[in-house]
């Protein structure tokens, strides 16, 4: 056999091998969004990464520094403050969401008249755009003429307007109720969903047998529910977590810094303060608790059966 | 679950009528909004306002209207959130069915990348996300702020669509190849067509997401006639004496178009939120 000739049968080997193996259509179905997202979103956050552990020096030219970015920012005088504010503000959030929520929807989830209007109703809050949220409320709260003061005035519960947004001791607690309004019906339809989805015929026969409502919730509705429990409370947390806006624009994460959370940060470093490899750091420890509710929210997805 | 055959009639009344006041306290702030929209000047600073106003006027609309830039950021708003609207679900819907209805090596691996990304803080990547688009000469240009919403709107989308197309049934599929028809064909033909409740609902997410959008528009659009209507609201929001008449008259104008929609197509959004199974 010549050279020639094997080389011939190799090559269609090769050939029908290479034909064999064909790229899975579902590739170049994804392809774009995915060339896309590395572009628009991977880079730059191995940029954010690049840029906290670099200078800029004038010149444009980059030294490596280190983690010492990092421990300026751990030391620093507001880094506690801001983590401390982040857990207020995204438990007391999270906490005031589900309650009202899951309530709202353990009563909407009855028989009642004009049912696909009032549930609407429920929702205008939800498609309510941020900034229109934080609008509405910072009128409602505003010390002089908001329509809170005047009523608690009027039912004699305080004497002169409160600078809700102005003072420490309550501005997260504004900011927290102007979310939870925000926010409640995204709670109320995930769980509103799962009790439609939920057999029936069990929560009939523990109620033909006398057990109360307490113990129907405790022992029948919410170990059913438990699994969009989860995905509801995680994607809640995340929400609350990476909201910007709602602060950002009420308060400006004041007064005082009373309301400075991890994202108000960041901005605030960057754009006003123009300290990018601060900001950086400071974006790579967000991502980093990012990853770990992550963890957690791809492992519920998984227990409730989804194929990822 | 039916409960009104144990239910006393009065157990009945006080539930409706539980959910009578707490819908009002729900809509209180959106009412309230209204009100201070459509009440004169002098009547808004007075120390005991009535909840129903005793005159009612369009001053402030005609003022926010006749407001330099108002009408401007409106058409700017309405070409991002529109053009945004119309790219990401262009992408998502192709790899929504990708990830939806094929196995291939790394489909998993990458699945779990759109949701890593879906809920990546935006503060974190804003910051080289400014200097790639500076250095594209893209700051203050509509393709430049349309790219950047597709950091949240196209995770988002894509994942919305993965779940309305793992609902196609595989036999209608195979069907069309049996036929001869190739993927593209597929998917175009038969694909889309099947999927398009989910796709009017993933549209609807991604037009209320981006006509709300804030962090990118105030960043990278730094020229005044470029700012979309949230931005020039921050503006106004953050006078040292706020027009709060004018403010709540732009609230107003600005909800108007995302309220009709929702109302007009509340079943395409809660099919949305909850997913395609319900």
């Amino acid at each position: 056999m010549s050279f020639q000739e094997s080389a011939r049968t190799n090559l269609t080997k090769i050939r029908s091998r290479l034909a064999d193996r064909e790229i899975s259509p579902g590739i170049l179905f994804i392809a774009p969004a995915v060339l896309l997202m590395l572009v628009l979103i991977t880079y730059p956050l191995v940029e954010t990464f690049r840029l906290s552990v670099h200078n800029l020096t004038s010149g444009g030219v980059e030294e490596f520094v280190g983690v010492s970015k990092y421990v300026a920012l751990f030391t620093s005088d507001w880094f506690s403050n801001v983590m401390f504010n982040t857990f207020v503000w995204v438990v007391g959030g999270v906490a005031l969401q589900l309650i009202v929520g899951c309530s709202l929807a353990l009563l909407l989830n009855t028989k009642y008249p004009a049912k696909s209007v009032i549930r609407a109703g429920f929702l205008i809050p939800w498609v309510t755009p941020t900034i229109v949220t934080a609008i509405i409320f910072s009128w409602m709260y505003s010390p002089q003429f908001g329509i809170i003061n005047e009523l608690l005035i009027s039912a004699g519960l305080i004497e002169s307007g409160i600078a809700w947004l102005g003072t420490t001791d309550t501005a997260m607690f504004a900011v927290i109720v102007s979310a939870l309004w925000k926010q409640f019906p995204f709670v109320m339809i995930m769980v509103l969903a799962g009790l439609q989805g939920m057999d029936e015929s069990v929560h009939n026969a523990a109620k033909i047998d006398g057990a109360p409502f307490f113990a129907r919730l405790r022992h029948i509705t919410i170990p059913a529910l438990m699994p969009v429990l989860k995905i509801v409370l995680l994607l809640t947390i995340i929400w609350m977590f990476n909201q910007f806006v709602l602060i950002f624009t009420m308060t400006g994460g004041g007064p005082a810094g009373a309301t400075n959370v991890l994202s108000v940060k960041v901005y605030r470093l960057a754009f006003e303060q123009f300290r990018y490899g601060d900001a950086s750091a400071l974006s790579v420890v967000m991502i980093m608790m990012m990853l770990v509710f992550i963890f957690f929210y791809i492992r519920a997805l998984r227990k409730r059966g989804e194929s990822i | 679950m039916s409960t009104a055959s144990y239910e006393s009639d009065l157990r009945k009344w006080a539930r409706y009528g539980l959910i009578a006041v707490c819908l009002l306290a729900v809509l209180f702030p959106i009412f309230w909004m209204l009100i201070s929209s459509l009440r004169p000047r002098s009547a808004m600073f007075s120390t005991n306002p009535s909840l129903i106003p005793t005159e009612i006027t369009f001053e402030h609309y005609r003022s926010v209207l006749n407001r330099e830039g108002f009408v401007t950021s409106f058409v700017n708003s309405i070409i991002v959130s529109i053009g945004a609207t119309i790219v990401s679900v262009t992408f998502a819907t192709l790899a929504g069915y990708g990830w939806g209805k094929f196995e291939f090596p790394g489909s998993q691996v990458t699945a779990v990348y759109v949701i890593v990304t879906r809920v990546m803080p935006i503060v974190s990547v804003i910051v080289p996300l400014f200097f790639i688009l500076q250095r594209l000469g893209l700051i203050n240009t509509y393709p430049g702020l349309i790219a950047s919403y597709m950091v949240f709107l196209l995770p988002l989308t894509s994942w919305m669509l993965i779940g309305f197309f793992e609902n196609i049934p595989d036999n209608v599929l195979n069907a069309g190849r049996i036929d001869g028809m190739n993927e593209l064909q597929i998917y175009l033909r038969i694909a889309l067509p099947m999927a398009k409740p989910g796709i009017i609902a993933t549209a609807l997410f991604a037009f209320v997401l981006a006509w709300q959008e804030f962090l990118f528009a105030n960043t990278l659009m730094q020229s005044q006639d470029l700012q979309t209507v949230p931005v020039m609201m921050y503006g106004m929001m953050s006078r040292y004496t706020i027009q709060w008449g004018d403010l709540m008259a732009s609230s107003i104008l600005f909800i108007l178009p995302v309220v009709v929609l929702f109302v007009g197509m509340q079943r395409h959004f809660i099919r949305g939120i909850t997913g395609p199974d319900t």
